[in-house]
This record gives structure tokens, C-alpha cells and sequence, in this order.
């Protein structure tokens, strides 16, 4: 798992890179009851997948019917969005959050998370 | 012309006569009558105005109507009948349902057993599937789906994509809603998916009374509830109790628009001004007069048996009530009660405060105390039992079978459905996958013979009385006649089913 924090608050950008395989799923399990027993009030899931529209829903619907605390907002992107919706979410100061399965995409994202927090 | 309309299908557009329990066939596939006929009598057309907005519309609808007009958004409730016209200039559409695709009981429940889909499910299908809502959202309608049955749509992506739902809202959205019809409107991205967390929730301040008339007058008193069982989501939710000013509000926009007879809508309306599960007598009387006031005839959507037989045995409050509510315009008023299960020992792991003040060892008799409460006070209830609870045994569902017996003197529907995971359970896996065992057959006749035996005289002596429902009420007859008759060797058939599924 990839993470890089800007600030500590109540809203973090969950970002899932590639297909939501059964790691992926785990991982967010994970993150997302980490995030819930730390008081985060709201979580923005943002999935930049290949599939077909929605499709990664199935990977997501348990996580997603789980949870009856924290608020979601669930966008969907083209991969081809990554850089640029990284970059405009670290400059806002988000605290950001990037899960990945796939190994091309998982270093792709790595170098373009290190790159923006260089740049901040 | 409206930038944003509300809409929803038939099975929900309608106030079912003025009898709410008709709702319930809509959630059956037509059996025995042809589908149209079915329609008409759980679904009958709503009245509307000149450009089509409906006269009634479901309340939950009619709270997002209200932040919205708030907002200052062209908005309105619009008849799925006249729905056309309007999607030729709407940028935005609102949907709702209590049962988009029939995954809740009872209609899955229907579906399971007579293979045949629920009328309500092929209502919204319609709905959908209606060429003007394709063309407009060729011409880049956003389409917002949301209502208590929003979770569905998670477990139908293919329709969710075919039909081109854009966001999907899960939760109580009136502070969620302006934010998303503006992004909407402004073709700013939306989120396809909205869950409205605990800090989302509105405070009671936050919540708007309704500008125009709900389906059969309800009024909502209080959201959320104290009792925390473990199958059901609105427990999570804060309890808020309505102020009597917004409740006389919300009545006066139903009388001056014609609707005289209503529902107070609350999860256990005795528990209405209470902190927890102790009644408050005072709140609830001086509710049932305001009420009353207003309305010529009056039911409860909710109350909890526990409650029943507290607020009985410790205030009279059930019997203040009743000189309340029955005058010369009324006798009766109905109610929807859980019994959910007879098992202690279930009650204990599933819902160990529904049974509170009283002990949940004590839950079969608190059941049975409130039922006879009930029937004296004539009250009459529609009661659900939940089969397939995670971790039930063959013997928990046996007592719930003795239970079923001990009411049977009682005046009352009893209906019992099959678990679908909501609230803590909502990522198990469904009942409706499992065997269904002997011990569930053989609850589920028992709830038959107990309809059986009460429908005719609730319906005759209550419910549809008077020659200006014998329409209805033979129609209703004749369907009783139908069961009755295809019920008739019921042993024999469970017997060939039951050597069919070994």
C-alpha cells in the first residue's frame, strides 16, 4: 500500500489505482475501519480503473455495505486522470490515501506520489 | 417547467385507496387476477394537477421536494403518467423507492415462492425502461436514485449502468442534496455513489417540513430509534423527535390540500418525546390530540410491543389514546408491529433492548401481553416475523411457530419474511441462498391459517366497510376465495414439495 499524508483532519482521499482485486478489497477493509476508529467523518473513494463503468462496485460493495458510520462519496476516473487528479488533491492539502494491486501501476502511482511530495 | 423533477412508479404513486395495507400486495407478482386488476387495487392511479404533479407523493420525496423549493431550485413531484413532458426540458431527475428491484421482504419472499416477479419491481422497470427517459438522457439528463432502498443498486450494477443512474444516495440526504443537484445542474462531476454518515444526518433543525401532501396524510414525529437490534439500520441514526410546531405545520399542508385522514410515522410512536424506551405519557396524548385535530381518522405506522404493553400497564396509555383517536369517525386504526422471532434465545443475540423495560427472557410474553392490549383496544396489527436470522436453529424457529399459536385469538395479519441483511447483518449472505427447512414451512402456514382466519373479518367488520369500498372489498374477497381454494390440500402439497427439494 502506498500512502503519503499531507494533514491529519476528518476527510481523507481513499484512492484505488487499477482493479480491485481480493488485496485490494483487504486493504481497504483495513484502511477504511482504520480510518473510522480514528473519527474520520468522511471518506472520498476515488477509483481510477480500466474496467467497465461501475464494474469495480463488486469488489467494492462489501466494504461499501459495512459501513453505516462514516460518510462516502465514491468518484469514478479514467486512469489517464491520475497525475492530474493527485496533483490538484495534494495541492488542496488533502490527506491521501492510494491503494494498488497491479505491480506497473503500483510504481507508477509511487513515483508520481513521491514527485508531488517533493513538490510540497 | 421544472429543472429538477422527482419521480417514482406506480406502486409508490398511489395512496392504495386510502388503505396503506393494500400497499403490501404491491410487492406480490399478480396471483389469481389479472396484473391490471392487481394494479388497481393495490396501485390505483394518483389524482394530479393540470402540468402533472402529483396530488400525494411518497414523504421522503416530498422532504427533498422541500429543500430543494428551500433552495431555490424549479422543482417539483411529478406522476410517473405525465412524466413525458416534462423530461423534454428537466436537467435533473430524482428517483426513490422502498423496493426498487423486490430484494426486500416481502417481496422477495413472493418471488422465491411463486418464481413470479413482483408487480413492484416490473412498475419500476417500466419506469426505466420508458423511451423518453432514454431520449432525455441522451440529451444529458442526470438521473439521482436514492430512498431507503438505495442499497440495491449495489447489488445491481448492470442496471445501474443500463439505465444510466448517474449518483446514487444512500442515507438521510437533505443536507447532501443541494450540493449534488447543483453540481447536477452545473455539469460539475458527481460522485456515483453518496453514503450520509452519522456527522451527515440532519439535527432536527435541519430537517423542513413538507410544502404539499404526502400519500395518505403521514406525517413523520421522531427519526431513528433507541433499541439497536442488530437487523436493522435506522437504529444507527440519532433520535430526533419532531417539535408540535412542525408536526401542525406538515398537518395543515395536508388538510389545505385535501388529504383529512393520516399516518403518524415514527419507528414506535408511544416512544414519541422519550429520551430512551420509557414512554412519555404527556407528548404522546398531547400528539394524539394535535393529530386529531386535524385528521378525521388517524393511524400509527410503527410501534414496538414492549412499548405497547409498558405504556398500557404502567400509564393506560393505550386506552387514553383510544378515546383519543376512536370518535364517529373511526373505531379502529391499524398499526405495523415485529414480533421477529419467538426464540429467547435469538432475542437475546439479535435485539436484546426490543424487548426492554421488560427483560428479553420475557420477550414471547411481552409479545402476547401487547397483542391482547391490542385486540381490546382495537388496535389492529400487521405483524412481521424475520426466518433465516444469522445463527437460528431449527428450535428457535419452532418457538416462534408456539409463539404464532398463543396469537392466535388475536385480530391481527402476520407476516413472515425471509432475512435480508440490514443494518450489522447487511454484508451476510442471504437467506433466500439457504435451504429453506421444514421448521420454516412450517411457520410460514401458521401465518397463512392465522390470515386465513382474520382477513374475512377485518375486512367485513373494519378495513373496507360500507358500500363505498364493496368494489374493493369483493375484488379482495375474491382473492381470499382464490387462496382459500388453492390452499385447500396445503399438507398434501407441502408433502409433494418437500419430496421434490430431497
Amino acid at each position: 500500500m502506498l500512502k503519503v499524508e499531507t494533514v491529519m483532519n476528518s476527510e481523507v482521499e481513499l484512492v484505488i489505482v487499477g482493479e480491485v482485486t481480493d488485496n485490494v478489497k483487504k486493504a481497504l477493509f483495513e484502511k477504511f475501519n482504520a480510518l473510522r476508529s480514528r473519527g474520520v467523518k468522511r471518506v472520498n473513494l476515488r477509483v481510477f480503473a480500466r474496467s467497465a463503468p461501475l464494474r469495480y462496485l463488486e469488489g467494492l460493495r462489501d466494504v461499501l455495505l459495512a459501513n453505516m458510520v462514516t460518510s462516502v462519496r465514491l468518484y469514478e476516473h479514467d486512469l489517464s486522470e491520475l497525475g492530474r487528479v493527485l496533483g490538484q488533491l495534494v495541492r488542496e492539502g488533502k490527506e491521501l490515501v492510494a491503494i494498488s494491486g497491479e505491480e506497473p501501476l503500483r510504481s507508477q502511482a509511487l513515483s508520481m506520489l513521491d514527485n508531488l511530495r517533493d513538490e510540497k | 417547467m421544472f429543472d429538477v423533477i422527482l419521480t417514482t412508479d406506480r406502486t409508490m404513486m398511489t395512496n392504495h385507496h386510502g388503505k396503506e395495507f393494500l400497499g403490501f400486495m404491491a410487492t406480490g407478482p399478480a396471483l389469481g387476477l389479472p396484473e391490471s386488476v392487481w394494479l388497481w387495487i393495490c396501485a390505483p392511479k394518483m389524482k394530479t394537477d393540470d402540468v402533472g404533479r402529483a396530488w400525494q407523493a411518497p414523504y421522503g420525496m416530498r422532504k427533498i421536494e422541500a429543500v430543494l423549493m428551500d433552495a431555490g431550485f424549479k422543482v417539483a413531484t411529478i406522476d410517473p403518467d405525465h412524466l413525458d413532458r416534462h423530461l423534454r426540458h428537466a436537467k435533473v431527475l430524482l428517483l426513490s423507492h422502498h423496493d426498487y428491484f423486490a430484494l426486500c421482504p416481502p417481496s422477495s419472499e413472493w418471488w422465491s415462492i411463486t418464481r413470479k416477479e413482483p408487480v413492484n419491481a416490473k412498475s419500476f422497470k417500466r419506469l426505466m425502461e420508458k423511451p423518453s427517459l432514454r431520449e432525455a438522457k441522451r440529451r444529458g439528463l442526470k438521473i439521482i436514485a436514492g430512498g431507503p432502498a438505495a442499497w440495491q443498486w449495489l447489488w445491481k450494477i448492470d442496471k445501474w449502468v443500463e439505465w444510466g443512474v448517474d449518483t446514487v444516495v444512500d442515507g438521510e440526504a437533505e443536507k447532501v442534496m443541494v450540493d449534488l443537484v447543483s453540481k447536477a445542474l452545473n455539469d460539475e462531476p458527481l460522485p456515483r455513489y453518496v453514503y450520509v454518515g452519522v456527522d451527515e444526518v440532519p439535527k432536527l433543525e435541519e430537517i423542513p417540513t413538507i410544502k404539499h401532501a404526502s400519500i395518505n396524510g403521514l406525517i413523520e414525529v421522531t427519526r431513528g430509534c433507541p433499541r439497536n437490534c442488530r437487523f436493522c439500520s435506522v437504529t444507527l441514526r440519532p433520535l430526533r423527535h419532531y417539535t408540535f410546531d412542525m408536526i401542525e405545520q406538515e398537518l395543515k399542508v395536508n388538510v389545505s390540500e385535501g388529504v383529512t385522514e393520516g399516518i403518524i410515522h415514527s419507528e414506535d410512536v408511544l416512544l414519541y418525546g422519550s429520551k430512551g424506551i420509557e414512554p412519555e405519557p404527556d407528548a404522546v396524548i398531547k400528539l394524539h390530540k394535535l393529530v386529531k385535530s386535524y385528521y378525521k381518522k388517524i393511524s400509527w405506522s410503527h410501534a414496538s410491543l414492549s412499548a405497547i404493553k409498558r405504556a398500557e400497564e404502567k400509564y393506560k396509555l393505550v386506552t387514553k389514546v383510544k378515546e383519543i383517536i376512536c370518535d364517529d369517525n373511526q373505531d379502529y386504526w391499524g398499526v405495523e408491529v415485529g414480533i421477529e422471532t419467538g426464540s429467547v434465545k435469538l432475542a437475546k443475540k439479535i435485539m436484546p433492548a426490543k424487548s426492554a423495560p421488560y427483560p428479553a427472557e420475557m420477550w414471547p410474553q411481552v409479545v402476547e401481553d401487547a397483542f391482547a392490549i391490542m385486540h381490546e383496544n382495537n388496535i389492529i396489527p400487521a405483524a412481521t416475523l424475520i426466518l433465516g436470522l444469522p445463527e437460528e436453529t431449527e428450535d428457535d424457529v419452532m418457538r416462534t411457530a408456539e409463539l404464532l399459536d398463543r396469537l392466535r385469538p388475536y385480530r391481527s395479519l402476520i407476516v413472515p419474511m425471509f432475512f435480508v441483511p440490514m443494518g450489522y447483518f447487511k454484508t451476510h449472505d442471504w437467506f433466500t441462498r439457504v435451504k429453506i427447512g421444514d421448521e420454516h414451512i412450517e411457520v410460514m402456514k401458521r401465518c397463512l391459517e392465522h390470515a386465513l382466519y382474520w382477513a374475512s373479518d377485518i375486512m367485513s367488520k373494519f378495513y373496507l366497510r360500507g358500500p363505498r369500498r364493496a368494489p374493493l372489498r369483493w375484488m379482495l374477497k375474491l382473492f381470499l376465495a382464490y387462496v382459500r381454494w388453492r390452499t385447500r390440500n396445503i399438507d398434501k402439497k407441502i408433502e409433494e414439495w418437500k419430496a421434490r427439494r430431497d
